[in-house]
């Protein structure tokens, strides 16, 4: 992706237009790269599918490890109504998909039977469902609220949090959870990193490794977080050689030779951010970052000037469809009057 | 720009849509397959899956509600990404926390602590949460029926006053439907094993 915005003209507005939409692309790491080694090969055989689903229905029926790890959550304090509120629409859901899997499934081994041996794709189909074992969940650690007012809880108190949480709701299949860093700095980013890693390792050493109630791989899969400073450095250079080779009749080839090789510059030192910030942040997944952090600048490292409002829908795509459906709705019009008139 | 960086570092990089080419969006005319270029380093290629969010409009939805979408043509795109040598995809979807003012207690409890009298930890409605969580549900199970691991992403919005508690009484909630609605699906399609 980097490689692309380096090679095409359109890739720094391209950047530019993520940056403010928070839509950029990201990177994950060894969480990633284990379990898409293991999962990337081809879909699974029948056989293979069917023997799952024996395990799967076993381990429905008589318990163990799969309906441990899926129990409802602890309870909930008395005080917590609002949230049990919701979880209480919650499971109805989750019944509701249930009853419509279970149905999927009788139908699909009724249109085998009908059908004799053959077992077609159609029932493949209703079977689908997810292999906790093949997927990663990414997700935002637990930190207070870009508005959040009074003193911020030191990050052993994010990781405790952070940590609870996943220990009670992650079953133990999952092989890995990365963090996304969506609207922390470089260095608050990595720095939460770091503190999850090491309270995690603390907390792993009290209790038998077999026995971790922590058992999937943490890691990150940051986009700005991993880029801001290397992007920053490498537009500042394209800036600097849009003035020189832009310079009109009185530049000569030494201004133009001189940006070129502040262009070069700012490249290599891009090239090098990104190596520093994706080192960073690989030591703080193994819970050894030191610091200090790598981001280019004390403006990169804070997130000043990167705040962003709103970060949910992206309004343009949309505001584009509504346009576009309005713009649809005005031509039909105008052929209907153009018809009428006629 | 990554070559350094890449040693050891960062395994895995997921693109753009258009980034990974292969039609639907472009990336025919880039002079540099990407994907190439990864694969050649030793990086394992992802692609983004989801195309953005759009309003929730749902019963029961209230102001700032969204859902993802691109689940309808997802199956054909990622029989694309496969061919193109992706191993991973990734879904986002959001949801916004409501602001709990109100301290949470001393002892690390991972449930909220007790606050004032909002209807949930959630700025966005149960409605919403339902739909996202099994979007995602939907979108893994498709995403491993074509052998590409699914990245799934439900994102609690940092935007907001609240406390790094609720953040964490909302994690639990979404967390928990999740794997309810991940887990029973429907029994077992994938069986990619570690």
């Amino acid at each position: 992706m980097l490689a692309a915005r380096t090679a095409g003209e359109e890739g720094q507005q391209r950047w530019k237009r993520r940056r403010k939409k928070k839509e950029i692309s990201a990177t994950a790491t060894a969480a990633t790269a284990a379990a898409a080694a293991a999962a990337s090969p081809a879909p699974p055989s029948e056989e293979e599918r069917e023997g799952e689903m024996e395990r799967l229905r076993q381990r429905e029926r008589g318990g163990g490890r799969a309906k441990e790890a899926h129990s409802p959550p602890s309870p909930l304090s008395p005080s917590d109504q609002p949230t049990q509120e919701v979880l209480t629409a919650v499971f109805a859901a989750i019944e509701k998909i249930n009853q419509e899997a279970a149905a999927a499934a009788a139908a699909a081994a009724a249109a085998a039977a009908a059908a004799g041996e053959g077992r077609g794709a159609r029932g493949a189909e209703a079977a689908a469902a997810v292999s906790l074992t093949g997927l990663l969940l990414k997700l935002m650690p637990c930190v207070p609220g870009a508005d959040a007012a009074g003193p911020a809880p030191p990050d052993e108190r994010l990781a405790a949090l952070t940590l609870d949480v996943l220990r009670e709701c992650v079953p133990a299949e999952v092989p890995g959870v990365v963090l996304l860093s969506g609207g922390l700095s470089e260095r608050r980013a990595t720095e939460v990193l770091q503190a999850i890693s090491a309270e995690r390792a603390r907390r792993a050493r009290a209790c038998a490794p077999s026995r971790s109630p922590y058992p999937w791989a943490i890691s990150f899969s940051f986009g700005r977080a991993l880029q801001a400073s290397a992007m920053r450095l490498w537009s500042a250079g394209r800036k600097q050689r849009g003035r020189g080779g832009g310079g009109g009749e009185g530049e000569g080839e030494g201004a133009r030779g001189g940006a070129e090789g502040a262009e070069r510059a700012s490249v290599a030192a891009a090239r090098t951010a990104a190596a520093a910030l994706a080192g960073a942040n690989r030591d703080a997944s193994l819970g050894v970052y030191r610091g200090p952090h790598p981001a280019a600048d004390a403006d990169a490292a804070d997130g000043v000037g990167l705040r962003e409002g709103f970060r949910g829908f992206r309004d343009d795509a949309v505001a584009r469809e509504a346009a576009a459906a309005a713009a649809g709705a005005r031509r039909e019009k105008e052929g209907e009057a153009a018809a009428a008139a006629v | 720009m990554y070559e350094e960086a890449l040693d050891q570092k960062v395994p895995g990089i997921y693109l753009q849509r258009e980034e990974i080419g292969g039609g639907e969006g472009g990336g025919g005319g880039a002079e540099v397959s990407v994907p190439a270029l990864l694969e050649r380093q030793g990086v394992l290629v992802g692609v983004k899956a989801d195309a953005g969010l759009a309003p929730f409009e749902g019963p029961g939805a209230l102001p700032g509600d969204t859902v993802t979408r691109g689940l309808e043509r997802l199956p054909e795109a990622c029989a694309r990404w496969k061919a193109r040598g992706a191993s991973f995809t990734k879904w986002r979807s959001a949801l916004a926390i409501r602001g709990r003012g109100g301290p949470s207690g001393p002892s690390g409890s991972s449930s909220p602590g007790p606050g004032p009298s909002s209807p949930s930890s959630f700025g966005a409605s149960p409605a919403a949460v339902a739909a996202n969580a099994e979007q995602l549900a939907r979108y893994a199970a498709v995403s491993q029926a074509h052998g590409l691991v699914p990245l799934i992403e439900p994102e609690l919005l940092i935007d907001g006053a609240h406390p790094a508690e609720a953040a964490a009484g909302a994690l639990k909630v979404c967390r928990n439907f999740f794997f309810g609605g991940g887990s029973t699906a429907g029994g077992a399609r994938g069986t990619h094993r570690r």
